[in-house]
């Protein structure tokens, strides 16, 4: 039996602090108050005095209400049982479904062993052109989508939860609308991508510190599913919303504030997650796709700058589509060369006469003549707007080069399109 | 040599300026074939195919030799009566320029193709 400690000394918005000792930085304690129990978690150790942050927040908690050290971290039940199964921040079910208590591991632990980790190499196939042909995602890699209030970012995570040609889904949800999180959960369920999917969901009426568990959490159980040779997708909305919850507490327990008030270890926070990514040289590997939503579109706030050092390129969410100019996956190359011969001469091909298509609607929109070769732009253009760039198309790799041929034949004329003669003789269709 | 080429490459990027506020039909033929010329001397030369092979990495008295050959089409003055003529002209000439730099120095292909420029300059080249 743990000692149950009754002498809170101080209360300060949700931060808690009691008198204890033999107690470690980030442990668990149950906090009663005539309100009910709450989770609080250690974080900040000051001799004898540990600071608690108490999860459903301070309300109802008297200096004599009861603290009980539980003697670990946070943890997480890992079985299959997991599959289908939609999670709250603090772990335990949103669904009405049985509590899973099986292998508890600890959460926030290191990231994978270096000398385990193999070259990426693999393609994660999304059946979205813009992804697989232009910007190749890639097993292990971490890859944020840069957003901004509005997108349709949200349908994009659905999206490529339900295409993504991987073994398990991991969705950590993080300051969700009630909606939003009803609708990843309806649309994974219509489309029978559920059943292989564990959602962490935090909500904005939930407890701030759960939000700050939630990619600790989803991580925690993508790795034992990574060991246990599945390749897992974590899809992760939003870390803009993450690094604000870190803030919120940080200013509770009066850090100094850095950058636009955010805590001076944000880098070092969102690189701890992001490095969980993971290609195992003898199992699975955890690939991370998360949205960072940039206020007042901003790619300098310090949210998505920081981002930007740590991962491996950047998707950009712009007018309902990902932008092709900007938008990089910095391990394509690792993969493109393996698919099929033609795909980097399109994938560079259609980029540059997307490029010549906006100069000439540039040229359009201040009233010149349209020479012969703009009405082919134009052409080509529109139909490139609306056969690969939607994000509903959904068709594999082959058959996106195989429309990208088509596309480029039925805008242009063999020389026109600056491709090497060899492959147009092999491709262009007759 | 190299004094040329950039005042070449600079002139063809103010015309494209130019381009930008006066329209293509306010631009002369000439200033446009300038343009083009920019435009081709950056295409084949400047840029690389760094997924070719060959392209990807070209010895020194390669880019030697081709910078001259270039050179020379940069040098000849051309004559076209429309634009879109020029225009599609110097598309199948990059085209052309584009496979010859993906071909190895020491296949016979790389000499006909050779031939091939300077048979499609001669149909264009201006000498009266």
């Amino acid at each position: 039996m743990r000692k149950v400690h009754t002498n809170i000394e101080q209360i300060a918005g949700n931060v808690i602090v009691v008198k204890a000792d033999g107690v470690g930085y980030r442990e668990l304690a149950e906090v009663r108050s005539p309100f009910g129990t709450s989770l609080a978690q250690v974080i900040r150790l000051d001799g004898e005095r540990v600071y608690l942050q108490v999860f459903a927040g301070s309300r109802g908690i008297a200096t004599d209400s009861e603290v009980r050290f539980l003697g670990h971290t946070m943890r997480v039940p890992f079985s299959d049982a997991l599959l289908g199964r939609v999670f709250t921040g603090s772990g335990t079910p949103r669904d009405r479904g049985p509590a899973i208590t099986e292998n508890m591991t600890p959460i926030g632990g290191p990231s994978a062993n270096p000398a385990k980790r193999i070259i990426p190499k693999n393609m994660v196939r999304t059946g979205i052109p813009m992804i697989d042909l232009f910007n190749t995602l890639v097993e292990s890699q971490k890859l944020p989508i840069f957003s901004v209030a509005g997108e349709p970012y949200n349908p994009l995570l659905a999206r490529i939860a339900m295409q993504a040609e991987v073994d398990v889904i991991v969705l950590g949800g993080m300051g969700l609308k009630h909606d939003d999180y009803l609708f990843f959960r309806d649309t994974l369920e219509s489309q029978g991508a559920l059943s292989r999917s564990v959602l962490f969901i935090h909500t904005a009426s939930d407890p701030v510190v759960e939000c700050l568990m939630v990619p600790d959490l989803a991580l925690a159980v993508a790795e034992q599913f990574a060991l246990q040779d599945k390749r897992v997708l974590v899809l992760l909305t939003d870390m803009t919303t993450f690094s604000d919850a870190m803030k919120e507490v940080a200013i509770t327990m009066e850090q100094i504030p850095s950058n636009r008030g955010y805590p001076g270890d944000l880098y070092s926070q969102l690189a701890s997650r992001y490095e969980k990514a993971v290609d195992f040289d003898t199992a699975g590997s955890i690939t991370i796709l998360a949205v960072t939503t940039m206020p007042g579109d901003d790619v300098t706030h310090p949210v998505p700058d920081n981002t930007g050092y740590i991962t491996e390129g950047q998707f950009y969410l712009r007018n309902g589509r990902i932008e092709p100019f900007g938008s990089l996956s910095r391990l394509k190359q690792l993969v493109n060369k393996s698919t099929r011969e033609d795909h980097r001469t399109i994938m560079d091909s259609m980029i540059q006469l997307y490029a010549s298509y906006k100069d000439t609607l540039e040229k359009q929109s201040m009233g010149f003549r349209m020479s012969g070769w703009d009405s082919k732009l134009l052409k080509y253009g529109q139909r490139f707007e609306a056969e690969m760039m939607d994000l509903t198309v959904n068709i594999p790799i082959e058959k996106a080069l195989d429309l990208g041929w088509a596309i480029l034949a039925d805008c242009f004329d063999r020389a026109e399109t600056g491709i090497p003669t060899k492959l147009v003789e092999k491709f262009w269709p007759k | 040599m190299l004094f040329r080429s950039r005042k070449l490459l600079r002139t063809g990027n103010e015309v494209s300026q130019m381009m930008k506020v006066v329209g293509e039909e306010g631009t002369s033929i000439d200033d446009f074939i300038l343009y083009l010329k920019g435009e081709y001397l950056d295409a084949v030369y400047l840029q690389q195919d760094a997924f070719d092979e060959v392209d990807s990495a070209t010895p020194g008295d390669r880019q030697e030799y081709v910078f001259a050959r270039i050179l020379k089409i940069l040098k000849t003055r051309m004559h076209f009566t429309e634009k879109d003529e020029a225009r599609l002209y110097f598309q199948k000439l990059t085209q052309m320029t584009k496979d010859w730099n993906r071909i190895a120095q020491d296949k016979p292909e790389f000499k006909q193709t050779e031939e091939l420029i300077e048979k499609s300059l001669a149909e264009v080249a201006d000498y009266a």
